[in-house]
């Protein structure tokens, strides 16, 4: 323990010195930064704050780095809190991501994604479908089959009505030919539950985030349908859905905004410091260990993808009723 | 054979001194944070997991299995003196634990919750191994109509349990059920009961409804009744400190009973491990000599659901390790400790990384005997924090109760509701409504709602699905026999006197 | 019991309870009238719990207020309000002061009235523990764990 203190010390130290000594003109990199993770500790975005936290200070990117989490009604009590506390704040973060782009629709939240500063989308991750090893269905053509031939009866599995699993289910009976609004879509609380009524063939089809499924396809218990990157994308563990002609591309994203009133020399500073992160070794390395897609974008970039992602979402939210029109 | 070898091999590391002192310090530091309401084992795993972060795989597991069962243990602990449960699967503890504590039994109720833990743990950890793959295929054939009737079965039991009055128990029932209802519809994402106020979309928390009903409400019950002071008086010690063998003789059963419902039930995906306490409650004030003593300090109502927490935690390990289905907060947050080493639970754990498998396996072990062995001497010392004076007790117990809440969820509605829900739950000890069945109606309402419209939902509307599964008809049987058997008894032995008059 | 005292006089809180808990029944209710299944073939909607419970408080209640008619409920003692008054104002107190004077401050607050609600007479010296256990709390858990906890000014000077 004291060994490490030691070690924590001169890291500090050298910190110090390193902010000093760097910086380039015109942004205003912060010595120090705050990440609120709009949700309680132990889960995705909580995950996503604390490993900026351990990368921005062991790659001395910035002197210190605090996280606190304000949870709730995926993440919109969060980002009220963020708009209204950290107003003007150049050291404020917060991490956000597709499921808020959701929830702040669905809970008709005050303050929305408009009201802060985005900076970057860091990681994302793959949708997938699949069936039971021993479904009858076994291919994407049987399933959209299925779907036409009566929507009602193929069954769903997966996270929260009105997630990034049921959107995801949603735009494919759309693209299948069925009526999206009807897909029998059977929401489940945990990752544990939906999993089980997959693997147990209670329900015809699931769908979840990639990384859930591949230990379960290798262990020959499940079969892909098809993942829902685009085609020609490197190093993944199944088929896309493109490439069996269903253009649907969509990742769980999550990304990391700044407060709302910054100037523009804060805001490239906090871009500075959050590009410095993403590209580090230390950042590739423990996105490895957690088994996130690096995608990062930034700039001009990441803001028009998230005017379209809003548009996307809140197009397919109506469609199941979820959102008044 | 062969299983036995693995296991050995995984203690010969866990009893290295280097990976003691690891146990050692985890068994503290979630001791230390467990005994916050607001934050049971999975949270105390979530705070301290960065601390492990730095630390060989071998060591940061061991860490981690003793901050888990520390975790658990401090719960327990604050659940029986202070009557501030915080997290659901301690909630029965406190019903009769705190009873003991206050009658000077704070030391057996302390020993027979921490050795029914450890021996439950054992258990459960002993079925593991052997039965882990068989157990976990059982599990996921396990549909949603049958959870469903596990729930009625769990809520039909335990109304049975609930004080004098049956129409003031189901009246406190109900009350649960409606408070179970606020936030988001699971199934649908729609609002319920929000009123518009975002801090309710994710519905009450547990924490919060069980800190305020028990913990504030007696406060405001006991410093209400100055003028008969025996009412609220505690006394710290009376009799032994430790178990009598009497006590022994009433709590090796109910920790078996307890074991044989949390293992099974914990394993379930969806079984959760509340409804085996629940049901432990029940089956033991069932199966008692002296049912009489339930709600007044009965060891029975300590030991089994004590036990019953304990081998359902062990359950949640079979679907974590043997399919990779975490399906707990807890398991969630082991999942995360596996994969901050590369780990990734599932069918091939068991051929992949069989030592780390059996190293954790192995560090449970380890930590639950340490816990016992540390803790059973410190019941002395903690039982007299009863005997401080009653007016700081419970200003300690309120302001524990009060930052617990926050700690679970750091917003001011939280405690707005933790005073509005304390003056309801002193209005029904007023009028002697039971405070218990509302946190039992909260718990278990939504679960039985969810699972039966997922199973009708699946059947495509067909309410027959409920019976066509044999698991789900032969628990609604069991269900209705509970619930009818007692009234046709009643209805039976009513006539009989009234023959005799 | 009633047959024991005779027929006694109506029990008028007790009918309170009764119509109070048909008030919640009519909240609850009212309030989920416009729910509808959204999506998909759900048979029973997100309304169906919420009337059912809407249903058992509604006769619960009725069921209390007969009860309290035939008064029947048992005997209460009298009770001393001001020490609720003290707790729950204790409470109330605390959730002014977090996010302004700060957590320390506001678990002084709470543990004083507590204390004073039970019979002390120190408010001093009962503020002044209270103030150290919000310190041990906050440097615990905040400083050393980070967790996060509503806090105000005080914590910021630490």
């Amino acid at each position: 323990m004291t060994a490490l203190t030691r070690r924590e010390a001169v890291a500090l130290g050298t910190a110090i010195l390193t902010v000093a000594a760097g910086g380039s003109a015109g942004a205003q990199a912060p010595a120090e930064v705050k990440i609120m993770a709009p949700a309680a500790p132990g889960g995705g975005w909580d995950q996503t704050a604390r490993v900026m936290q351990g990368v921005l200070t062991s790659e001395r990117i910035v002197r210190s780095a605090q996280v606190t989490n304000v949870a709730g009604a995926g993440g919109t009590i969060g980002i009220a809190q963020f708009v209204n506390g950290a107003r003007g704040d150049p050291a404020a973060l917060m991490v956000s991501g597709f499921v808020m782009v959701g929830a702040i629709l669905m809970n008709k939240a005050p303050v929305t994604l408009e009201a802060v500063t985005p900076i970057a989308r860091l990681t994302g991750e793959w949708q997938a479908l699949v069936v039971a090893q021993n479904s009858p269905i076994k291919s994407v053509q049987d399933l959209a089959a299925a779907l036409k031939a009566d929507v009602a009866k193929v069954s769903w599995g997966g996270g929260s009505a009105g997630g990034v699993d049921h959107i995801t289910a949603a735009m494919f009976a759309g693209l299948a030919g069925a009526d999206g609004s009807k897909v029998n879509y059977i929401a489940h609380s945990g990752g544990g539950e939906a999993l089980a009524a997959i693997l147990s063939g209670r329900v015809t089809v699931g769908v979840g985030g990639g990384s859930e499924f591949e230990q379960h396809v290798k262990g020959r218990r499940m079969r892909w349908i098809g993942l829902t990157a685009p085609q020609g994308t490197s190093g993944l563990a199944g088929p896309t859905l493109a490439e069996q002609g269903f253009k649907l591309e969509l990742q769980n994203w999550r990304s990391i905004f700044a407060a709302p009133g910054i100037s523009a020399a804060q805001r490239a500073g906090l871009a500075e410091v959050v590009e410095k992160m993403a590209k580090s070794k230390a950042w590739a390395d423990q996105l490895a260990a957690k088994g996130w897609q690096d995608t990062y974008l930034a700039g001009d970039a990441f803001e028009s993808f998230l005017k379209e992602e809003i548009t996307r979402v809140s197009g397919v939210l109506r469609q199941l009723g979820l959102v008044s029109a | 054979m062969e299983t036995l070898g693995l296991l050995g091999g995984g203690l010969a590391i866990a009893v290295q001194p280097m990976n003691l002192l690891f146990a050692l310090v985890g068994v503290v530091l979630g001791t230390a944070v467990g005994v916050l309401p607001g934050i049971g084992p999975a949270m105390t795993v979530a705070l301290l997991l960065p601390i492990t972060f730095k630390m060989d795989p071998a060591g940061s597991l061991i860490m981690f299995a003793g901050i888990y069962y520390g975790g658990m243990y401090g719960g327990s602990t604050t659940s029986i003196l202070l009557n501030t449960p915080g997290e659901s699967a301690s909630i029965v503890t406190a019903l009769e634990g705190n009873r003991m504590a206050r009658a000077g039994r704070g030391g057996p109720a302390l020993a027979t919750a921490a050795i029914g833990s450890f021996v439950a743990g054992t258990i459960a950890t002993a079925l593991l191994t052997v039965f882990a793959p068989f157990l976990a295929e059982v599990a996921i054939a396990f549909g949603p109509e049958d959870y469903f009737a596990l729930m009625l079965v769990a809520l039909v039991t335990v109304s049975a349990t609930f004080g004098s009055s049956r129409l003031r128990g189901l009246t406190s029932l109900s009350i649960g059920l409606a408070l179970g209802l606020v936030g988001i519809d699971k199934l649908t994402g729609q609002a319920r009961l929000a009123f518009g106020i975002p801090d309710l979309l994710d519905g009450l928390e547990v924490t919060t409804v069980a800190v305020a009903m028990f913990a504030v409400g007696e406060a405001m019950a006991v410093a209400s009744q100055k003028g008969t002071a025996a009412q609220g008086h505690v006394e710290a010690i009376r009799g032994s400190l430790w178990m009598t063998k009497e006590d022994w003789k009433r709590s090796w059963k109910p920790w078996l009973r307890g074991t044989a419902l949390g293992f099974p039930i914990g394993a379930l995906p969806a079984g959760g491990a509340e409804v085996p306490t629940f049901l432990s409650y029940a089956t033991e004030k069932k199966l008692s000599k002296h049912p009489e003593e339930f709600g007044h300090g009965a060891i029975e109502g300590v030991a089994g659901p004590e036990a019953a927490n304990n081998a359902s935690a062990a359950g949640t390990l079979v679907p974590l390790l043997t399919l990779g289905i975490p399906t707990s907060a807890t398991a969630a947050i082991m999942l995360a400790g596996f994969q901050q080493y590369n780990l990734q639970p599932g069918p091939l754990l068991f051929v992949t990384s069989a030592d780390v498998v059996w190293g954790l396996i192995a560090s449970l072990f380890i930590a639950n005997a340490m816990l016992i062995v540390l803790n059973l001497p410190l019941v002395g010392l903690w039982v007299r924090l009863l005997s401080i004076p009653r007016h700081w007790l419970y200003g300690g117990i309120l302001v524990f109760a009060a930052v617990g809440v926050l700690a679970a969820k750091g917003s001011l509605v939280e405690l707005t509701l933790v005073l509005v829900l304390g003056l309801l739950a002193f209005g029904m000890r007023r009028f002697d409504y039971p405070i218990a069945p509302v946190v039992v109606g909260m718990i278990l309402g939504p679960m039985a709602e969810t699972q039966l419209r997922r199973a009708l939902q699946i059947a495509g509307g067909d309410p027959m699905v409920l019976v066509q599964s044999p698991i789900s008809a032969g628990l609604i049987a069991v269900a209705v026999l509970a619930l009818l058997g007692p009234l046709l008894w009643a209805r039976l032995g009513w006539r009989m006197k009234s023959d005799e008059d | 019991m009633s047959d024991e005292t005779g027929p006694s006089a109506a029990d008028r809180p007790v009918i309170a309870i009764g119509l109070g808990l048909i008030a919640v029944a009519a909240v609850v209710v009212w309030q989920s009238w416009t729910l509808r299944a959204s999506f998909g073939n759900q048979t029973l909607g997100p309304q169906m719990m919420p009337f059912l419970v809407g249903a058992l408080l509604l006769l619960f209640g009725v069921l209390t207020i007969i009860a309290g008619l035939r008064g029947a409920a048992p005997p209460r003692e009298a009770a001393d309000w001001t020490s609720v008054v003290w707790i729950a104002g204790g409470l109330a107190v605390m959730i002014l002061l977090i996010r302004t004077a700060g957590l320390i401050p506001a678990c002084a607050a709470l543990f004083a009235a507590t204390a004073r609600a039970f019979g002390s007479r120190r408010p001093a010296v009962d503020l002044a523990i209270g103030a150290a256990m919000g310190l041990v709390v906050y440097l615990f858990f905040v400083r050393l764990l980070g967790l996060t906890l509503p806090s105000g000014l005080t914590e910021s000077w630490i």
